[in-house]
């Protein structure tokens, strides 16, 4: 992939004596997912996507040619395709982008042990293994068991940066389909991890909470006193929260759009001062990387700092756009492309609540009458209303400090974003990583991310 | 690398006992406006070749594996790619199927110009059926000039915003892909389709009379053409919905009747042709039971659904991933599982005839008018999410915006709060709309009448 660079850097070279700024980028996935059930078992090529796409800045818009092939030859006739889209284009030679420092750099996460050199009847006993975890809980059906390794290599080349950096991980996820009388119900559990084979865990560790928690929410009904209650959500519940709330919230290519009322509670408060929260692809989750896909080095950005927004996230247009209109915003590595043929938006990495003092367990004795949400399934924002829903599979009854035993199941959260976070009177102090995440933009651009954070105790609408 | 040499190689491969390519052959164009106004245009071409492959079969067993091949592949790649995935193949042993031929039941006929003889298990399917839907999967418009057929749904648009002077076009992402698809297999089937798919989404923006908040409304859509996604009226809507929705308040609380429409009655549907999926059935992981009832029916409209191929939507086609030709499957009958759609693997491992995997899935019009529906219900227009989940049918949705109609006619916006129920139980007493709509892969009532839980 690294041997494209200088066919790319010519690209943008002949692209820049037509429009102010132009950029490449490349990337090719490859790995592999096994997946075992008790009829069928595969083990599957992940679908290469690999590719590039040649990006030009005219001063008024982006242009865009992509192209499935890595070789010179397809670059070229890429350039050409761009450059005569240029020239039927207006160009606007004083509104060029932002040029980052120079750099030359190549970049890879560690990889003890390879997973492309596994034999894949290793890889489908790996899988067997999880599924066989699975089937020792009680009403079991059925069991899934899936490993998998993802590698990415990614290019990204314009006047001053030329990046090539391989990313690896793997992941275990199970999944257990529980049966009683006439009642069923799923529950998974897995994780991701940067890194090579050696990274795998017991598959009794990933199984865990599927054996214990599956058969608890076969037949649990929904709840019964739908409505506002005092709930602690556990460290999973609370990334799904920090996700849909301030992290698609100040997205900063929606306030472009003024689809994103964050904007105008930069510097304000949002939520209780217990409340800190990030968003950091240099974190070593799994979402993490050295460069986003416009060549932004990756770091830290602090979002809410004791219960004030302080800052946003964005990608290159937003960034500088706001900066064009007056708002000086400071830059963040959170350009993404789904695919190498996808547009770049602003996109969340590894999304968390930071650490406060409490243990679980103290957050659920402060609790007279409410509930434990566990297991979050999915979650919708937005970032203009302010609502939010949030989905999980568990929400266990708790009175007077103590967890009853008796389970619902599905629950669903609804309600106003600061008037959640506001609420927010505890934290505890273990920030869990939520390693399974994939996000759209909307109900589309899918990108892997991760969230976590501590239990938090909060008043929430639930039913 | 293309198809003739990816097939050329197979066929010299002696360990194999079948194979399969699957030639896909995409073409992108999509245009992003901000305010009306450009913000990227970007273009993406791609070709892959989807390989399946088993080893021979023994004692009721095959392995099997499969992988994909690009154009940066060369040919030591492919071999490289083979030798992998006959080795995954050895390893993984499946139960025993096989892959149609010209001339078995229930495959596709190669298709000539526009005509398909599709054969279908207990009788032929006219030619002139599929002769008549030649192009049913294809935007000619599109197929012509992408570019142009873009530039005129912009306008389109941009026309039906101006006619709503009261809101803002905050944002505008149009998308057309056009998809040839060939499959070629190692008994001689050769099948071709080329097909649309188009693609809106947009956000409307509208400050109220003394308010400090803007509104949006979001809508998004997809369809085989452009003329289906209806932009004009889309926009018609949604403006009409920020309009008329200013100082929106919550909606009442309690076990309701609540109108679902569109995209959320289509995955409520959709549930139903999920769990008569071959594949879950022959895990025995399906949560419905063949001949048995899948409502607990107290009244309403019976629920019936068939599967057919041949009725234009995102889901129609002429021939599926295993070259079985477009057919119709009666799946739901009065409210009882009558039948299973799935692919040749899993109805083969059943011991069923294959009728093609799931295609477009048809509900008859109900008998109630749309506007008597709505009488003392919750109508959402739009939720946060909403979809079933797959176990149990429990579904729930954060309400962006819904009307509330009193019985005299009247309504009032509401947002917030949400609604949640157990589909088993929800459509035991549905009511469906007279008037029909396709959606997505769903063509049926535009709308359902369902009593359940609305919290706030």
């Amino acid at each position: 992939m690294d041997s494209l660079i200088p066919a790319l850097a010519q690209a943008v070279a002949t692209l820049e004596r037509m429009a102010p700024n132009a950029s490449a980028y490349a990337r090719r996935n490859a790995g592999t997912q096994v997946r075992v059930d008790g009829s069928s078992v595969s083990c599957t090529p992940l679908s290469p996507d690999a590719g590039f796409t040649l990006s030009a800045w005219t001063g008024d818009r982006f242009l865009e040619v992509s192209c499935d092939d890595h070789c010179v030859e397809k670059v070229r006739e890429a350039t050409h395709r761009l450059a005569d889209r240029i020239r039927h284009s207006h160009v606007e030679w004083d509104s060029r982008m932002p040029l980052a420092t120079p750099l030359d750099q190549s970049y890879a996460q560690p990889l003890d042990q390879d997973p492309r050199e596994i034999s894949a009847a290793t890889k489908i006993e790996a899988a067997r293994a999880l599924r066989a975890a699975v089937l020792v809980a009680p009403h079991v059906r059925e069991a899934v068991g899936i490993v998998g390794d993802v590698h990415a290599d990614i290019v990204y080349v314009d006047r001053t940066r030329r990046l090539y950096q391989r990313l690896h991980r793997v992941r275990q996820i199970c999944m257990g389909i529980f049966a009683r009388d006439a009642h069923q119900a799923q529950l998974h559990s897995g994780r991701e991890a940067i890194g090579g084979w050696n990274q795998l865990i017991d598959p009794a560790l990933v199984a865990a909470e599927v054996v214990r928690d599956g058969p608890r929410i076969l037949g649990a009904p929904r709840l019964s006193d739908p409505g506002e209650h005092t709930c602690v959500f556990d460290g999973h519940f609370a990334g799904i929260f920090a996700h849909e709330a301030f992290g698609h919230g100040t997205e900063q290519d929606l306030f472009l759009k003024d689809r994103s009322r964050g904007a105008q509670f930069l510097g304000k408060r949002v939520a209780s001062e217990l409340v800190d929260m990030y968003d950091d692809p240099s974190n070593g989750w799994a979402a993490s990387y050295f460069f986003d896909d416009e060549g932004t080095l990756a770091k830290p950005t602090c979002i809410v700092e004791k219960g004030i927004l302080v800052a946003g996230i964005n990608d290159r247009h937003s960034q500088a756009e706001l900066a064009r209109r007056g708002q000086q915003v400071a830059k963040t590595a959170n350009g993404r492309r789904e695919a190498y043929d996808h547009k770049p938006y602003t996109r969340m990495t590894n999304t968390f609540f930071g650490p406060g003092t409490a243990t679980t367990d103290e957050l659920i004795r402060g609790v007279a009458k409410g509930y434990l949400l566990t297991h979050p399934s999915n979650g919708m924002e937005d970032p203009k209303g302010w609502g939010i829903q949030l989905e999980g599979s568990m929400a266990e009854e708790i009175r007077d400090g103590r967890l009853t035993g008796a389970v619902f199941s599905p629950v669903v959260v609804t309600g106003s974003v600061p008037k959640l976070l506001m609420s927010v009177d505890g934290v505890g102090r273990d920030v869990v990583e939520a390693s399974l995440g994939t996000c759209g933009k909307g109900y589309k651009e899918w990108v892997k991310v991760t969230d976590g954070g501590p239990a938090l105790r909060l008043k929430a609408v639930i039913a | 690398m293309d198809l003739r040499l990816i097939q050329n190689v197979l066929s010299a491969r002696h360990e194999l006992a079948q194979w399969q390519i699957t030639e896909l052959r995409s073409r992108r164009h999509e245009r992003y406006l901000t305010f009306l106004k450009s913000e990227s245009e970007r273009e993406a071409t791609s070709v892959r070749w989807q390989v399946w492959l088993a080893l021979p079969a023994s004692d009721g067993k095959q392995g099997e594996a499969s992988f994909t091949v690009t154009p940066a592949h060369g040919g030591p790649d492919l071999r490289k790619l083979l030798v992998e995935a006959e080795t995954s193949a050895a390893a993984a042993p499946n139960p025993a199927w096989k892959l149609p031929g010209p001339g078995d039941p229930g495959s596709a006929a190669s298709w000539r110009g526009g005509v398909v003889a599709c054969e279908v298990a207990g009788g032929a399917a006219a030619g002139a059926q599929m002769a008549t839907a030649s192009d049913f999967l294809a935007d000619q418009v599109v197929t012509r000039d992408p570019g142009k057929a873009l530039d005129g749904a912009v306008a389109t648009f941009t026309d039906a915003v101006r006619a709503a002077p009261w809101t803002r076009p905050s944002a505008l992402e149009l998308f057309v892909r056009i998809e040839d698809r060939r499959l070629v297999n190692y008994r001689g089937l050769d099948l071709s389709e080329r097909r649309t798919r188009c693609y809106a989404e947009f956000v409307l923006l509208h400050r109220p009379d003394g308010a400090d908040d803007e509104q949006e409304f979001y809508d998004q859509i997809e369809a085989q053409s452009l003329t289906d996604l209806h932009l004009s009226k889309r926009v018609a809507d949604a403006a009409a919905c920020l309009r008329d929705g200013a100082g929106a308040g919550v909606p009442p609380a309690g076990k309701l009747p609540v109108v679902i429409s569109g995209d959320y009655l289509a995955g409520l549907l959709s549930w139903y042709a999920s769990h008569a999926d071959a594949g879950l059935h022959a895990r025995k992981i399906a949560a419905l039971v063949l001949d048995a009832p899948v409502v607990e029916r107290r009244g309403g409209d019976p629920l019936v659904l068939t599967s057919d191929a041949t009725v234009p939507s995102l889901a129609a086609y002429r021939f599926d991933e295993h070259g079985y030709a477009a057919a119709r499957q009666d799946l739901v009958q009065d409210g009882v599982l009558a039948a299973l759609h799935g692919s040749g693997r899993w109805m083969q491992v059943l011991g069923r005839v294959p009728r093609g995997q799931l295609a477009t899935l048809v509900a008859p019009a109900g008998s109630t008018p749309l506007v008597d529906l709505r009488k003392g219900a919750l109508e959402v227009v739009r939720f946060s999410d909403f979809h079933p989940r797959h176990d149990t049918g429990a579904f729930s949705g954060e309400i962006r915006f819904a009307w509330w109609h009193a019985s005299d006619g009247s309504r009032r916006a509401v947002r917030g709060g949400s609604v949640s129920g157990v589909l088993r139980e929800a459509m035991g007493d549905v009511r469906f709309s007279r008037e029909t709509a396709t959606v997505g892969g769903c063509s049926g009532p535009q709308a359902a009448r369902i009593v359940v839980t609305v919290a706030v």
